[in-house]
């Protein structure tokens, strides 16, 4: 499913549950959309570089299995979007929803 | 050369050094994760490999969204190669000076040229806007050197009057030359447009934490 916009809501969501690194992040999009959202994950970084960049999440390194991971952390600022459109897909399916349950 | 690197090459193409290295650092990770998670369900090898490669997609897209983001090789130049400090170098008294009082005659004569007009025989609108644009761009490029500017808002703020200043020089030029002159503006502009692309670019890359001096202006 083509989901391209909402990719970097979908990571926000994600690591607002916990840090975690870019693997872990792609496969849990896929896991909870119970394989709906399947996308490449190559693009997966340069949208988390753009979040890093508008200062919505930091990265940081940890270590793991005795190699070292660049993982991620949602800042507050990052919060506060995810807050923001939350509220604007809520609206926007509710309003598709309307108009598919009259058809 | 193996599949991955393949696709790493591609994916880090036009990239600064910087760049490609943590494109380079962050798929190779990704891939071994995601290599190992295919050898647990039960994968040889090679067909854990393959499964890696396809689930990152196609090199090409990934490299067009690495651009939008990260610093290029053009762009890591520029930064190299512009390496000035204006608060340093806007220190010094004489520069204030030279920009204070070509500013005011500027303004002044254009003041007088527009007071004057009816005296003047030729093209008294003309010299009256060229003296009048000398004396805003004078203003606006010398505030610099009055005004501390390195602070986000502050330097957005400025960045939109010059933005604004720009576009306004551009669309007079168009306007008082001929379309067969079009060039000598493309020519002087040119440049300047260009410069101001990269510095955007830079800037939309780069937490602002992180900016040198120069990039605020």
């Amino acid at each position: 499913m083509n989901f391209k916009g909402a990719l970097p809501t979908l990571i926000l969501e994600t690591l607002a549950q916990q840090p975690c690194h870019g693997y872990a992040i792609a496969q849990q999009i896929k896991e909870r959309s119970r394989g709906v959202l399947d996308f490449k994950e190559g693009t997966l970084y340069p949208a988390l570089h753009k979040l890093e960049n508008e200062g919505l999440v930091e990265s940081f390194e940890e270590m793991e299995n005795g190699r070292t991971r660049r993982s991620y952390r949602i800042t507050r600022a990052g919060r506060g979007v995810l807050a923001r459109d939350r509220n604007e897909w809520r609206e926007l399916s509710q309003a598709v929803n309307a108009i598919l349950g009259e058809a | 050369m193996t599949d991955l690197e393949t696709w790493l090459k591609r994916a880090t193409r036009s990239l600064s050094i910087d760049s490609a290295a943590q494109v380079r650092a962050e798929i190779e990770e990704h891939f071994a994760a995601s290599r190992e998670a295919a050898m647990r369900d039960g994968a040889s090898g090679d067909e854990a490999g393959c499964q890696a490669l396809a689930a990152l997609g196609d090199a090409g897209a990934a490299n067009r969204q690495y651009r939008r983001v990260l610093l290029t090789a053009r762009e890591a130049r520029y930064l190299r190669e512009r390496g000035w400090n204006p608060e340093a170098d806007y220190r010094h008294g004489w520069l204030r000076w030279f920009v204070s009082f070509w500013g005011v005659a500027a303004a002044g004569a254009g003041i007088w040229a527009w007071i004057a007009k009816p005296a003047l025989s030729e093209g008294p609108a003309f010299l009256t806007g060229v003296l009048l644009l000398s004396a805003v761009a004078l203003g606006l490029y010398g505030l610099p050197m009055f005004v501390s500017l390195f602070t986000p808002k502050r330097s957005r703020i400025y960045r939109a009057m010059r933005l604004a200043f720009m576009l306004c020089i551009i669309i007079l030029g168009l306007i008082a030359f001929k379309p067969s002159t079009w060039w000598i503006l493309s020519v002087t502009l040119g440049p300047a447009l260009w410069a101001e692309w990269t510095r955007m670019s830079i800037r939309r890359k780069m937490p602002a934490d992180r900016w040198p001096k120069h990039l605020y202006l």
